[in-house]
């Protein structure tokens, strides 16, 4: 059986040696998945063509859902990520991301500018200068988030 | 002229969006500095951090306060507009005392001495020898186009009289502006005198009016005793007690 840990870097040698004695199969790419409480992914899979990343979420500069497709930026490149949009909110850390639309989760900490539009939103342009709207409905979200 | 109204109306509420909408202008470079100086402080307590006001709400202060601001003026220039007006000195320092009888067809023509006059006062009444004399005060003294004064003359007796007006004014005892007299006469030429109007300019002094039974003028030259047929009333005025007047004199 294929299982993928998330958990501590600290616990993770000692929980994986623990699985793959009882016969687990310690696999990232693995859909069934251990994870530890209030312990927020430090890296995620990532895939370019045929090739697979172990992205740092510390470079992630946002995340966005475009149909059957989630892509993380990270660095200027685009990666495709198999979980959806709704399993990364539960397992990135939420002080650093935040989702500001139905298809958009951003890193803070990656959010070079916010200027305010018409109509309670804002156009964020992050650190790979692309630009992002923050929608109405997490327009309040967004704003407490920050601070403004 | 409801048309007129509306559209008056209208601007007047379009002034204070506008202004609202101006000062909202200027606040939204002011308002996106801060949210993005807020952003390099991310991570610092946020709760703690008060809040930006959006330009939305900025506008709508604004509005509200534009509107007040507004209602307060109106209602300032309201009461100054409407309360009792005290009589002032003029901004110069010239003293003037204008009387004139009225002896061609004027406005005058539809009252006789004694009836009630839309903005003046009767104050003064004065029943001597046959000759009646009407004292009227502006209640609006200085108001443009209408005169500060008048004076009614009518004679009672059952004998046909002319009458004409003696009218000496003084002033003394005020600092700045000097003692001021002077004096003006009336005879009846062709129009028998009725009404008499005076203005003033820094005057509120003493006004003595008399009035005597005399015959037609021929010429402005004729010999006043001559003319006069032997009755006389006589009033004196304080035109100070006539216009409320504070603090006025600096004696």
């Amino acid at each position: 059986m294929r299982i993928k840990l998330m958990v501590s870097e600290k616990r993770y040698s000692e929980i994986a040696k623990e699985l793959t004695a009882k016969g687990f199969e310690i696999d990232d790419a693995a859909e069934l998945i251990m994870s530890e409480k209030n312990v927020y992914a430090e890296r995620i899979i990532g895939r370019r063509g045929d090739e697979i990343f172990r992205l740092k979420t510390a470079e992630i500069s946002h995340i966005e859902s475009f149909a059957h497709d989630v892509i993380a930026h990270c660095g200027g490149t685009e990666y495709k990520i198999t979980e959806r949009l709704r399993r990364l909110e539960e397992i990135l850390d939420p002080a650093e991301f935040i989702r500001i639309s139905n298809s958009v989760i951003v890193s803070a900490n990656h959010i070079q500018s916010i200027k305010p539009a018409l109509g309670q939103k804002f156009v964020l342009t992050m650190s790979d200068r692309s630009k992002t709207d923050v929608t109405r409905t997490y327009y309040y979200i967004f704003k407490e988030f920050i601070g403004i | 002229m409801a048309t007129t109204n509306y559209f008056k109306l209208l601007m007047l509420l379009f002034i204070p969006a506008f202004i609202a909408g101006a000062a909202t202008v200027i606040y939204l470079p002011i308002y996106k500095k801060k949210i993005n100086s807020r952003l390099s402080q991310f991570g610092e307590k946020a709760a703690d951090m008060k809040p930006i006001t959006t330009p939305g709400k900025y506008f709508l202060i604004f509005c509200l306060f534009t509107v007040a601001a507004m209602a307060l003026g109106m209602i300032i220039f309201y009461n100054a507009a409407n309360s009792k007006k005290r009589t002032t000195l003029e901004a110069v320092d010239e003293v003037e005392f204008f009387m004139n009888a009225r002896d061609y067809p004027t406005l005058l023509d539809k009252y006789e001495p004694g009836e009630e006059l839309p903005g003046y006062d009767l104050n003064h009444i004065q029943k001597e020898n046959d000759i009646e004399i009407y004292f009227y005060a502006s209640r609006e003294p200085g108001y443009f186009g209408f005169p500060d004064g008048l004076i009614g003359i009518v004679y009672t007796g059952s004998d046909e009289q002319y009458l004409g007006l003696d009218a000496e004014y003084s002033q003394t005892g005020v600092s700045h502006l000097g003692d001021f007299a002077g004096s003006n006469q009336f005879r009846t030429y062709e129009v028998p005198l009725k009404w008499f109007t005076f203005d003033i300019m820094n005057f509120f002094g003493e006004l003595d009016i008399k009035v005597r039974t005399m015959k037609k003028a021929e010429s402005p030259f004729d010999n006043d005793d001559e003319l006069f047929t032997g009755k006389t009333a006589e009033l004196h005025v304080k035109l100070d007690e006539e216009y409320h007047i504070e603090g006025w004199f600096d004696k």
